[in-house]
């Protein structure tokens, strides 16, 4: 059973979180400001933290740097904040994902699921690069002989023009594609026009494999140049 | 004692101490220069001045004397005067009145013509020294010699003389007549006549020995006697004198010294204190104090010759004692003064000629400063020629003069150059910055001043800009943030709710109602933030080169399934080359987003949506045109503005913000955004600068994957 940490100046965001959390099968430990939380994570061993940045006394910010100091615990920061520049500060502070208000409870179990999974059982590694048949991203595992996709462990059902995307992408990661692209090296035909079908496809697939589509983690968009799969 | 020195009453004895002493070292120091002699020579009276000097006036006598005894014995006829002259003369010359001794003899035989000593005595034997001296003697009753001239002869290159004769007559002399020149004293000297008038045989010519001395010892009561008195006295009393002289001039030396030094101070102050006196502008003191001195020398010159002449009298005395006291007074005064003024440094300030040049250079400095510009660079300039002109004729002064003009236009720069330095700082970010005008000339001073008046101008615009900026960043970061925490409750404990077992179907629909207007709620926030943002600036734009046609088709990609829910055919015109523009991706996204939202929203279901992207000029323009569901009875202008919408029911679920946060992102990237409606038609377009494609376009071949 995983402890996680819960830390949010609004009481009734962290006894929903709480909630939540608890029906999944977690230990919770509620905390209201960043000085709570550091005594509590020093208190008990805590497997994941989900942290507001916008609190008096100690912001998340700067309780994240603090904690980093520490241990290495996964840290999800909740932010009303949808600034870019707030979130890189996020990430780079140690943070390791963030999730902007008002969030999703479906949305925060997935990634709270997503971030123990790679903490524990992944051990933070990347997959095996042995199996040169095996491609991995990030918590995406893609086995070319067995033909199969894996998300955070979990086995994920694709069409074969889906896979042979995510194949593409997969294999040239941080690389951009654009759709003509994608077109001629998936479908093997030239492009004429009919790209529209090429972001079809890769919506459907983003649906399948990210946990917020609308706000994806490895395929990203790059608006008016096409697609690319993120290195993580 | 500093106290004491510069006390009042201290001053004023010291004053005339000084003056006293400055008076009477005055007058003993110009009686000892006329004693300096008999003081300093240390010789006997026979050798002094005043002996020498007495003589000298008997030997006019003598001379005289001489002179009228030649002419007795040429039996030349003397006139009445001349021989009442030759008794007085043998009279005061007689040797029972004078002690002067002398004898007269002719010079060629030596015989005796006259002397003023005793039968048997010499004046060898009867003198202290003897002194001799000679005399020339000539008489011409007919005078006529002096009328003799010379001829030039060109052709023989001598002079022809011609000799007047003492009957009037002419005689023409020439080199061979030398014999009969010789007679009127004349000598051929190659090409002119010498002339020695003792060989002229027309004049009577003698010369006379007078030997003469002073007796020795002094035995007649006259003024070698008197003088010999005199000088004895003053030889035992001119010592002392002569100290107390020097002690005079000391003092006054001293006193004076002193005086400069505590002049102008006053006790228990600090610094040089003018006082009426030292106010009086220089020259007009100094004109006045020369007039003072003129007068009292011109009162003081009577007085002094009757002292000369009469010897000292009690009114002389006075008299000249006032005037040197006058003058002494006005010297003293003026010495004092001027320390005073050098030590205030108003030497020159309080002068009348100096203000007069300060009112003229004022003047002229104001006229000037009204010329325009170009008048004063033409006057100047018209200058400097007159200058060069004047100084090229001195040769000396023509590096000084042109060093001085280069140093001016030098300085000039270096001021520029300040001015300069301190509007770059006042444009590099920094507008309080003050250029320093001091010692700038006028123009310069002028323009700097101005300068840092608009410096602060754009320091107040800018502090006042940054304050409402950072005010609105977070009035809409607080808001976005306590509108959202609580929407973030509603929302979690809403959807806990709908997962509680709640038969009641009512109840389950009142969640579902819930459940629909937070999430339009948590919508309308997002939008609000997004439209506040974008209208404010503040929002981070990265330009960066795009292709219109495949954003185009990614935004269709993820409306696909919408727009076939909505029963709307997608109809899309591209041109076969892709089109290029410089926007930031992720703005121009949202703008498409919101257009094509729009169309799901308010398009009349089961028509036709058309997306259209054309080059026009330098632009590419990008266009979607839907048959609205409503009819839009409003100008297209209102369309744009927030919170409107065209169905004015508002049932659907959209914010009004949609086009006027398009509209803005589109600003932001430097596109432009129009509506325009005709009927049932609604059409967007958003226009773009068409930017170079990228370079190397050949894609890279990429395996095909297994």
């Amino acid at each position: 059973m995983y402890t996680i940490l819960i830390c949010d100046d609004d009481r009734d965001i962290v006894s929903a979180l709480d909630i939540y959390l608890t029906s999944e099968g977690y230990r919770t430990v509620k905390t209201y400001d960043g000085l709570e939380a550091l005594a509590a994570v020093d208190a008990q061993p805590v497997d994941l933290i989900l942290m507001d940045i916008m609190m008096p006394g100690l912001d998340g910010i700067r309780t994240t740097a603090k904690l980093r100091e520490k241990c290495n615990v996964p840290i999800i920061l909740l932010t009303a904040k949808s600034e870019d520049a707030d979130k890189v500060l996020g990430l780079n502070i140690g943070a390791d994902d963030y999730i902007t208000k008002p969030f999703n409870p479906i949305e925060v179990i997935a990634r709270v699921k997503s971030q123990l999974r790679r903490y524990t059982s992944l051990g933070g590694k990347s997959g095996a690069s042995e199996n040169p048949q095996l491609l991995a991203n990030g918590g995406i595992a893609l086995d070319d002989s067995a033909k199969s996709v894996t998300v955070d462990g979990d086995r994920v059902n694709l069409t074969p023009l889906e896979y042979n995307i995510l194949h593409l992408l997969l294999k040239n990661p941080g690389r951009v594609f654009s759709t003509s692209q994608i077109y001629e090296l998936v479908w093997n035909d030239p492009s004429l026009g009919s790209e529209n079908t090429v972001a079809v496809h890769i919506r459907h697939l983003r649906e399948k494999i990210e946990i917020d589509p609308a706000n994806p983690r490895y395929i990203k968009v790059v608006w008016g140049l096409g697609y690319k799969m993120e290195k993580l | 004692m500093k106290k004491l020195g510069t006390r009042l009453a201290v001053k004023v004895i010291a004053f005339f101490l000084a003056l006293g002493t400055g008076v009477g070292g005055f007058w003993a120091s110009l009686f000892i220069l006329s004693q300096w002699d008999t003081l300093w020579t240390g010789v006997g009276y026979y050798s002094s001045n005043s002996c020498s000097q007495y003589m000298e006036n008997r030997m006019v006598q003598v001379e005289e004397l001489a002179r009228l005894l030649q002419y007795q014995a040429w039996e030349a006829p003397l006139s009445y005067l001349d021989q009442q002259r030759l008794g007085d003369l043998k009279y005061a010359l007689d040797g029972s009145r004078t002690n002067f001794c002398f004898t007269i003899r002719r010079n060629d035989t030596g015989a005796l013509v006259y002397s003023n000593l005793g039968e048997g005595m010499t004046v060898e034997s009867s003198v202290h020294t003897v002194l001799r001296d000679s005399i020339a003697v000539t008489y011409n009753d007919g005078g006529e010699r002096r009328k003799d001239y010379f001829v030039w002869n060109g052709e023989k290159q001598f002079y022809l003389l011609y000799v007047v004769l003492d009957d009037g007559t002419e005689q023409l002399l020439t080199p061979t007549d030398a014999a009969t020149a010789a007679q009127y004293g004349y000598t051929f000297n190659g090409n002119s006549w010498d002339y020695n008038q003792a060989q002229d045989s027309r004049l009577l010519y003698t010369e006379l020995a007078i030997e003469y001395g002073v007796a020795y010892p002094l035995s007649v009561h006259d003024e070698f006697w008197d003088s010999a008195q005199d000088f004895s006295e003053y030889a035992r009393y001119l010592p002392s004198l002569a100290v107390l002289t020097v002690v005079l001039d000391a003092s006054c030396v001293l006193v004076c010294i002193y005086l400069c030094r505590v002049v102008g101070r006053r006790p228990g102050q600090s610094g040089v204190t003018l006082n009426r006196f030292d106010r009086i502008p220089l020259d007009l003191l100094v004109l006045l104090e020369i007039w003072i001195v003129i007068l009292l020398l011109t009162g003081g010159d009577p007085m002094a010759t009757a002292l000369n002449a009469n010897g000292p009298s009690t009114d002389v005395v006075v008299g000249l004692a006032l005037t040197s006291s006058g003058i002494g007074l006005c010297l003293l005064s003026f010495l004092l003064t001027l320390m005073t003024r050098i030590r205030s440094k108003v030497l020159w300030t309080n002068t009348l000629v100096w203000r007069l040049i300060q009112v003229l250079g004022r003047a002229v400095r104001n006229a000037a400063h009204s010329w325009p510009l170009t008048g004063r660079i033409i006057v100047l300039f018209l200058l400097y020629l007159l200058g060069t002109f004047l100084t090229t004729l001195t040769l000396v002064l023509i590096p000084v003069y042109q060093g001085l003009v280069l140093w001016l236009l030098c300085r000039w720069a270096i001021q520029w150059h300040r001015v300069r330095q301190g509007t770059d700082h006042i444009l590099g970010g920094d507008p309080g910055f003050k250029i320093d005008t001091r010692g700038l000339y006028h123009d310069l001073a002028q323009h700097a001043e101005q300068l840092n008046d608009l410096g602060d101008t754009i320091s107040q615009a800018v502090d006042q800009r940054i304050r409402s900026e950072r005010f609105r960043a977070e009035l809409i970061t607080n808001v976005s943030h306590d509108l959202k925490t609580p929407l973030t409750s509603i929302i979690n404990y809403v959807d806990l709710l709908k997962k509680q077992p709640i038969q009641n179907p009512q109840v389950q629909s009142y969640i579902e109602v819930l459940t629909r207007k937070s999430q339009r709620l948590k919508k309308l926030t997002e939008d609000l933030v997004e439209a506040s943002k974008a209208s404010a600036g503040t929002l981070p734009v990265h330009l960066e080169r795009l292709g219109m046609v495949q954003l185009v088709q990614q935004a269709l990609g993820e409306f696909e399934e919408r727009f076939a829910q909505s029963n709307l055919t997608v109809v899309t015109l591209y041109p076969e080359e892709e089109v290029w523009i410089m926007a930031d991706g992720h703005h121009l996204w949202r703008v498409i987003d919101n257009l094509l939202s729009n169309c799901n929203k308010y398009a009349l279901e089961g028509t036709r949506v058309y997306l259209e992207i054309t080059r026009q000029d330098n632009t590419a323009v990008f266009s979607v045109k839907n048959i609205s569901r409503q009819q839009l009875n409003i100008p297209p202008e209102q369309l744009m503005e927030r919170f409107v919408r065209g169905d004015t029911s508002r049932t659907t679920d959209g914010s009004g913000l949609g086009l006027s946060i398009a509209r803005s992102l589109t600003e932001l990237q430097h596109g432009q955004f129009a509506l325009s409606i005709d009927g049932d038609l609604f059409k967007a377009t958003v226009t773009f600068q068409l930017a170079p494609p990228p370079e190397g376009e050949a894609e890279p071949q990429l395996p095909p994957p297994a």
